[in-house]
């Protein structure tokens, strides 16, 4: 005989009559003689039928008007949607270029142009430049203030060489001797990396060049705010700030010392303007790099 | 003559096998063929068709997972939607109404689990004894009551739903489909993508869970 623990398992076949013959004998041979599995069993039967006598329920009326406005109102956003698309590819001339090969080509343009971006404070610089050229022996350094227009580049008087590569690949237009009009790639230098209202003093003897200045400093009431050497690169950059009514003496006395030979043109009628740090003072960064002996 | 007795009688036999499998094939053959068919052609009234023909199963279906009127017309609209946006990818493996069954199943399992999830049933559940709680402990039935009996109250569906509501997702559907819905194991089976076996022996452990509960409340 079945043990009771055993003759649950078989209340579904015996109760649907889908058991066979000797399996169904033996359970109900064991519900007969016991009662707490009969009543189980009676608890089986009850629990069946409850669920079979729930009451029936029916869908409203209008279910099928319902239905179809929803679905309507589904095809119409999707349609939208669906034409959309369509609209935006029959814009784009090559279509049908797949859209993950025109999303890709656009992201890689963007970061191109962010990585490219230059700040707007670079590309002044230029327009405020002074660039001294010189041309001396001994030092001296010949003033050859914005004797070549440059419109839209940093202030970069010396060309790309090998001495001035940089460290950053920063896109800088720059016009070169003679090429006034054009934009060409240019390293940068430290210079354009501080940006504009610079000094850029090209000698054969920089470090004389840079004794001078520090020397002129105190005649004229300026003060040296920072110095950094790129012997790699073989220049130097200098911060100063002096009094904005002393712009011209700076480099009127860098002449009178000795240190500059004066161009053909006048420093003062070609000055840009400075960065102005209040009412009365004015920053400069002056850059020295070492021209070829 | 014994010959020829034996001929007619092998000829009876053959005819009966020959009717029998007509009479599968028949079976077999699903009777909403040529309305999709134009369903998926675009034919709006034959997914009407559709639609009036399964609507009140598919609501039932629907009202068992969810158990509120409102849910279940949202459900049954989502899943004739479902099935008239995805009825071009039905390749006609199955009949169209197991294919039905189990976009209904399916969302209405997912609906069910979004509701519990949120409480749904919990606070219906209370609502419901809040409301008539009193009366119902009041007719609370007599312990030497036979079951039987126990049907033909009205407590006794209360507290089949509590039960149903209470059940894991699995035990719920195959309930559903089976207890309440009436569809055979053959049809369970390739709705739930389940063996017959598995099929039969998840729906007795589902009953059992139910009767304990039935017999915790009614006893």
């Amino acid at each position: 005989m079945m043990d009771c623990e055993r003759i649950a398992d078989y209340f579904r076949a015996v109760y649907e009559g889908d058991s066979d013959a000797q399996t169904g004998k033996m359970v109900k041979d064991h519900l007969k003689s016991c009662a707490a599995c009969r009543e189980e069993f009676k608890w089986y039967g009850v629990t069946i039928q409850a669920l079979a006598n729930l009451e029936q329920v029916a869908p409203p009326n209008d279910f099928l008007k319902q239905l179809n406005a929803r679905i309507d109102k589904n095809s119409s956003i999707f349609q939208s949607i669906i034409s959309q698309i369509k609209n935006l590819m029959n814009a784009i001339p090559t279509a049908p270029v797949p859209v993950g090969a025109v999303s890709l080509a656009f992201v890689t343009f963007c970061a191109f142009l962010v990585y490219n971006y230059t700040p707007p404070e670079l590309s002044q610089g230029g327009k405020s430049g002074l660039s001294l050229n010189s041309n001396a022996q001994n030092g001296a350094i010949a003033v050859d203030s914005a004797s070549r227009p440059v419109d839209s580049g940093m202030v970069a008087s010396a060309p790309f060489s090998p001495q001035t590569a940089p460290f950053s690949h920063a896109y800088v237009p720059y016009d070169g001797p003679g090429r006034s009009s054009s934009v060409a790639w240019r390293f940068p230098t430290v210079a354009d990396e501080i940006g504009a209202d610079n000094l850029t003093v090209e000698s054969p003897q920089m470090d004389l060049a840079l004794k001078s200045l520090k020397e002129i400093l105190p005649d004229i009431q300026g003060k040296l705010i920072d110095e950094k050497f790129r012997n790699a690169f073989g220049e130097a950059l200098v911060g100063v700030i002096i009094p904005s009514s002393r712009y011209g003496d700076l480099t009127s006395a860098l002449v009178n010392y000795g240190a500059i030979e004066v161009g053909a043109k006048s420093l003062e009628s070609d000055s840009p303007a400075p960065t102005k740090v209040d009412s009365r003072n004015v920053r400069l960064y002056i850059r020295f790099t070492q021209a070829p002996k | 003559m014994t010959l020829d007795l034996e001929t007619i009688l092998n000829l009876i036999c053959l005819t009966l096998a020959s009717v029998s499998l007509v009479g599968s094939s028949t079976d077999n053959r699903d009777d909403d063929e040529e309305l999709v068919k134009r369903c998926a052609g675009g034919d709006r009234e034959a997914f009407n068709d559709l639609v009036v023909k399964y609507q009140k199963k598919v609501f039932s279906v629907a009202y068992r997972f969810v158990g509120d009127p409102e849910e279940a017309n949202d459900l049954a609209q989502e899943i004739f939607t479902a099935a008239y946006q995805n009825l071009k990818s039905f390749r006609g493996d199955s009949k169209f109404s197991t294919w039905l069954f189990q976009i209904a199943t399916n969302r209405g399992k997912n609906r069910f689990k979004y509701l519990k999830r949120r409480g749904f049933f919990t606070n219906k559940g209370s609502s419901e004894t809040d409301d008539e709680g009193d009366q119902s402990h009041r007719a609370l039935p007599d312990q030497t009551a036979n079951p039987e009996e126990l049907l033909s109250g009205n407590q006794i569906r209360k507290a089949v739903i509590e039960a149903i509501n209470e059940l894991e997702p699995d035990h719920r559907e195959i309930v559903i489909l089976r207890d309440i819905e009436g569809l055979s194991y053959d049809e369970i089976a390739r709705i739930l993508d389940l063996p017959e076996g598995t099929t039969k022996s998840r729906l007795h452990r589902a009953r059992m869970v139910v009767k304990e509960k039935l017999k915790k409340v009614l006893s």
